[in-house]
């Protein structure tokens, strides 16, 4: 049966409506978790504030601006809570335990059942933080961002999230080259913090090389600017080129590296 | 003694096991703290002193919580909470080598392994950035290190302890292990983990002040940066902390093997 465009809509949508009726099925589980991820979420802005208590700016980002960001942050840090690590920590897991072939031998897309079989629902609350957040700290710089910016912010949010699941794809694909490292999944949410600060406030060579090698430092500090009315184009411009490359990479690394994969009868 | 000894040795080997993931866990644990670094430089570019905190002392500041962390830090509970919650635990019940015997002694097993290859890795992390940023050398007398050592061992032993009672919060509890992010939470609020005390605002430094947590990062960390002992601390509150937090296990262990049940674990 060939699998068209349709098909993969459907197959997506399955997989929410599965995992919706599993959160429902453990409320108490959802809510707990819910509550936990939102202290993170407030313990995060509380810091942010006492920073401005003692200082007018962080690398040139006035109070509300950085509020910006970190509305950004906490939104890509839902989806990436949500999704991308549970999606890689079952993928890493199916390789370590030798279950990929599950994946292998479906007839649809593997990467997209990578990205797509698993999520949880725990950290709603922090993505509609993320959003009020976002909202409110343009509300409070009276920044109106036109039509135009607010698409081309919305277009950078939507490169970031796909450099970061590209890059992490890459980072979790090398479980098929190395045993005994559970904790390969923890390397990207450790480098998120990077941008949970504007790019500016890293100096010199890290700083080129955040925003041009690994360009970390675009993820939010590039929408936040669009949405603040300072678009940088070369910026914009150099975040789909990144992308692109990462995609393309992470897409051969995987069909090299699942050629190592050794799995029997499950 | 020798039971003791032996557990210590096959947690030591264990995490041998689990070297390449040690020697993750030490870089990636080392990020946010650099990331401080670069914060706080970009603060200090605009004034000289916050609250009486210079660029150096601040670095300093964050350098020694790191240091603390790695040494004092504990990372049980979930595994363990499992273990409970899976009907695991049967084996300890039986033999003369308690539950919590077995948690103490492999948590100390791993910490050793931990710390020999944690303490060169500071080592050149330290020596790495006093070339980028103004770090320098920490010159206190002996009796100020000897201080520092014992609120080390307060601080281990308090986040020991606190694991402790959330991995026994298992046997009632099914998510307890959760409760592990309300420790994190804590520790970095009271403890001047996420910001130096005299920074907080006043009704968070007033809570601070009252809490046995400050002795885990806010107090070593000023008196080795003073590089002297202040007549007002006090040893006596982690002591009596310290007694509390004993008791409460001992209460909540007592409890808890009668509510534990399993089959043909």
């Amino acid at each position: 049966m060939k699998y068209t465009l349709n098909s993969y809509w459907k197959v997506f949508w399955k997989f929410r409506s599965i995992h919706a009726m599993r959160t429902f099925e453990y409320r108490k589980n959802f809510f707990f978790w819910a509550v936990v991820a939102t202290m993170w979420t407030l313990f995060n802005i509380f810091f942010y504030k006492i920073l401005y208590q003692h200082t007018t700016t962080v690398g040139g980002w006035g109070e509300y601006q950085l509020y910006t960001l970190v509305g950004l942050y906490t939104m890509f840090d839902a989806i990436i809570w949500s999704v991308l690590s549970h999606s890689m920590k079952y993928y890493t897991r199916d390789i370590y335990s030798g279950e990929f072939s599950n994946l292998l031998t479906k007839p649809i897309n593997t990467v997209f059942l990578i990205f797509t079989r698993y999520n949880n629902y725990n950290n709603l609350p922090r993505f509609v933080i993320g959003v009020g957040l976002t909202i409110w700290s343009l509300l409070q710089l009276g920044a109106a961002p036109t039509p135009l910016s607010l698409m081309l912010a919305l277009l950078a949010i939507g490169l970031g999230l796909i450099w970061i699941s590209a890059v992490w794809l890459c980072i979790s694909t090398l479980a098929f080259y190395v045993e005994k490292l559970d904790n390969i999944n923890e390397v990207f949410p450790a480098l998120r913090r990077i941008y949970s600060y504007p790019a500016s406030i890293y100096t010199n060579t890290l700083h080129l090389v955040l925003t041009t090698v690994i360009p970390l430092g675009l993820i939010t500090t590039l929408p936040a600017e669009t949405l603040h009315g300072h678009l940088s184009l070369t910026s914009f411009a150099w975040l789909l080129v990144s992308t692109l490359i990462a995609v393309v990479s992470a897409a051969l690394f995987f069909r090299f590296s699942i050629k190592r994969y050794a799995g029997v009868a499950n | 003694m020798k039971k003791y000894l032996y557990r210590i040795k096959l947690s030591i080997m264990i995490s041998f096991w689990h070297r390449s993931e040690l020697l993750l866990w030490l870089f990636l644990d080392a990020i946010p703290i650099v990331i401080m670094f670069f914060v706080w430089q970009s603060i200090y570019s605009t004034k000289e002193m916050i609250e009486s905190i210079s660029l150096p002392e601040m670095l300093q500041y964050y350098l020694l919580v790191l240091v603390i962390t790695n040494i004092t830090g504990s990372h049980f509970e979930s595994f363990r909470v499992e273990q409970i919650r899976m009907g695991k635990i049967d084996f300890f019940l039986l033999k003369p080598f308690g539950f919590l015997a077995e948690i103490f002694w492999t948590h100390i097993g791993g910490k050793l392994l931990y710390l020999v290859l944690a303490l060169p890795f500071l080592a050149a992390l330290i020596y790495l950035l006093s070339q980028y940023f103004p770090v320098s050398m920490i010159n206190a007398p002996l009796a100020v290190w000897l201080v520092f050592g014992a609120l080390l061992l307060f601080g281990f032993l308090v986040e020991y302890l606190l694991g402790l009672i959330i991995v026994l919060l298992g046997f009632w509890f099914e998510g307890s292990e959760g409760l592990e992010h309300f420790k994190w939470i804590s520790i970095s609020l009271f403890s001047g983990a996420m910001i130096p005390i005299a920074l907080l605002p006043e009704w968070l430094q007033s809570a601070s002040y009252a809490l046995p947590l400050q002795y885990m990062y806010g107090v070593p960390i000023n008196i080795l940066l003073d590089g002297a002992v202040s007549s007002d601390i006090s040893l006596l509150p982690p002591v009596f902390f310290i007694c509390f937090l004993i008791l409460l296990v001992t209460l909540l262990w007592r409890k808890a093997v009668h509510t534990y049940a399993s089959s043909g674990g």
